[in-house]
């Protein structure tokens, strides 16, 4: 018996009788499959769902302790802040000691000399190195302020 | 009998077997030679065609009638077959010789394979092709499936199938050129 067209292929006359036999036969002994899901959409939703479950009580189990010792450790770090403000506020200066139209004035009559000679004596002004490391050592440090706050200058 | 008669014979239980007799009796030829196209050899299309209506039995429930059951039985045996032959290489891949020589070397001393000079080229020329294209081929130039039936069983576009189907053509007859076989001529 030859396939539909052109097959080169062949199998013996009784072949496809045997062969209905033999698929019935095959099939009567094989059980049949029996599924716990009806479908393997179904079968997917479940395992989603499972493991939804599961991660969720895993998230809460792992991250619950870890939890509570952030909030005892934000506790105990609000009570040092609260304790420092306290003495800070105690420290705190309210009004500044140099207004800021007070400074801006100031620093006009630095920059704006009023005579040639003064002028000429601003521009051959020249500090050494030792002499900017000093002044920078006291605008870092303040140190200026305490000076001149503990001596008493006026500016 | 039609394709919705026997479906309401299977779906019943008490009328399953009965309605089975006469599923086999009408697919088993069709099925085994489009197995035999692929996988050339008798030996392994007998077994493949038997597991494939062990699965069919297995799975009638499944089936809710959403195509034919003609189409879904070929879409079975194709996808068990396009699995046996993906396997196949597997087991394969580490051989000096290709999977394509030896099926070819197999085919030439099956006596159950009876072809000329030609028709042992255009084993040899098909046989070159990806599987999905020698399906596609196969169910066109030997089974002469109609393209809109191709394209409910492999679930591609009827433009996409003919459009692999003269490539495959195409690839044939210049292998055949090849072998110095000028003439041959394929359906559309």
């Amino acid at each position: 018996m030859m396939a539909k067209n052109k097959s080169p292929f062949k199998v013996s006359n009784n072949y496809f009788e045997d062969l209905e036999k033999e698929i019935l036969a095959k099939v009567k002994l094989s059980p049949k499959k029996k599924y716990l899901f009806p479908s393997n959409k179904a079968l997917i939703r479940y395992a989603a769902a499972l493991l939804l479950l599961l991660s969720v009580g895993g998230m809460v189990l792992l991250i619950e302790p870890s939890d509570l010792s952030d909030a005892s450790k934000q506790i105990s770090q609000s009570q040092i802040i609260d304790s420092r403000s306290q003495k800070a506020e105690s420290l705190v200066i309210d009004e500044p000691i140099v207004s800021s139209n007070e400074t801006e004035s100031f620093k006009n009559e630095i920059h704006k000399p009023q005579t040639q000679i003064e002028e000429q004596a601003f521009q051959e002004l020249e500090l050494t190195e030792e002499e900017l490391d000093y002044l920078e050592y006291y605008l870092e440090m303040d140190v200026l302020n305490d000076y001149l706050t503990y001596n008493d200058v006026n500016l | 009998m039609t394709d919705t008669e026997l479906f309401e014979l299977l779906k019943d239980i008490s009328t399953r077997e009965k309605g089975f007799t006469v599923l086999v009796h009408d697919f088993k030829e069709r099925v085994y030679w489009q197995i035999r196209h692929m996988v050339l050899s008798h030996e392994d299309s007998n077994d493949l065609v038997q597991e494939v209506f062990i699965k069919v039995f297995q799975n009638i429930d499944s089936f809710k009638g959403d195509s034919t059951l003609s189409t879904w039985i070929y879409r079975i045996a194709l996808n068990h077959t396009l699995n046996f032959l993906s396997s196949k290489r597997q087991r394969h891949r580490f051989r000096f010789t290709s999977i394509e020589d030896t099926m070819f070397e197999s085919l030439k001393s099956d006596t159950s394979f009876e072809a000329d000079e030609v028709e042992l080229k255009l084993q040899k020329a098909i046989l070159l092709l990806p599987d999905k294209q020698r399906l596609v081929f196969n169910l066109r130039y030997y089974d002469e499936m109609p393209f809109k039936e191709m394209e409910k069983i492999l679930e591609t576009t009827e433009s996409s199938l003919k459009a692999t189907y003269h490539f495959a053509a195409k690839k044939i007859k210049e292998q055949l050129l090849k072998e110095e076989i000028v003439k041959f001529d394929f359906p559309d």
